[in-house]
């Protein structure tokens, strides 16, 4: 008895036909993708778009005309500029080379 | 040319969703076996929790980093999710279970049947244990990793599990 349930557990589970199955999940999935991405780009972009009309601007041109010159001279904003530049181009080869092992 | 296992598994954690269909279809029949066995053979129930568990593994896959198979780590997330809709249905006792409509006696011999149907009475993280060690091929250490329980407790299952089988099979023979 003991060999025989052995047996009759080790069979491999009973063959599950895909009749679409994957073809399904692969569908829901990408349909998936898309919502995504509108939410992502869509809904951020549409609410920009209504509240456009209500900002203030005018006054915001006015501000990054005075403001652009100066910090386009800024040391402290380029050595952060820089740190950022490199901190994402590090991590970037990292995960390439986690990939590539 | 059909890509390795390594080529699809690297492009659908790129975002490709043509080559985790191929992972899809690999699978598939693994998957909703293992889940239909949790189930007690309820066919519909389990295609349902593995839909979920290949749009979980969607999710994730950049999580999974090639220790132990894929397929062991499709397990792992097929389980946490039957755990969660047997918490969220707070399911019935066993003995109001109807097993007899829950196999097709088709599917192979009136041992296999009985198998099943005894396989059906026993706790779900005993038969998940048997079915992992025994008709998966897991050693007891993966199947400690997919089901996330203790070594000691994966071993205990079975152990428990197979000697509970014995004694319902061979009360039905006598």
């Amino acid at each position: 008895m003991t060999d025989d349930l052995d047996i009759l557990l080790s069979a491999p589970l009973p063959d599950v036909a895909d009749h679409g199955f994957s073809m399904r999940v692969v569908e829901k999935i990408e349909a998936r993708e898309v919502w995504n991405e509108r939410l992502t780009w869509g809904l951020p972009a549409l609410v920009a778009c209504l509240a456009a009309p209500f900002l203030p601007l005018r006054e915001f041109a006015g501000t990054v005309v005075h403001l652009g010159p100066a910090l386009a001279g800024s040391t402290a904003l380029s050595l952060a500029a820089g740190a950022i530049i490199l901190t994402l181009s590090l991590e970037q080869r990292f995960r390439e080379s986690q990939s590539a092992l | 040319m059909a890509m390795s296992a390594e080529g699809l598994l690297r492009d659908a954690a790129a975002g490709d969703a043509g080559a985790f269909g191929a992972l899809v279809r690999e699978h598939q029949s693994k998957v909703r076996g293992f889940l239909r066995r949790l189930t007690r053979g309820d066919a519909a129930l389990a295609d349902d929790l593995a839909q979920e568990t290949f749009f979980e593994a969607w999710r994730k896959i950049a999580q999974y980093r090639g220790e132990g198979s894929f397929g062991g780590w499709l397990c792992g997330i097929a389980w946490s999710r039957f755990l969660m809709e047997r918490r969220k249905r707070k399911e019935e006792p066993t003995e109001d279970i109807d097993q007899t409509a829950a196999f097709d006696p088709q599917d192979g011999s009136a041992a296999k049947l009985d198998l099943e149907r005894a396989m059906a009475r026993l706790a779900p993280a005993e038969s998940a244990a048997l079915t992992l060690c025994y008709a998966l091929g897991h050693s007891h250490g993966e199947a400690a990793e997919i089901l996330k329980l203790p070594l000691g407790t994966v071993k205990s299952h079975v152990l428990r599990g197979r000697e509970k089988l014995q004694a319902m099979l061979e009360t039905n023979h006598d």
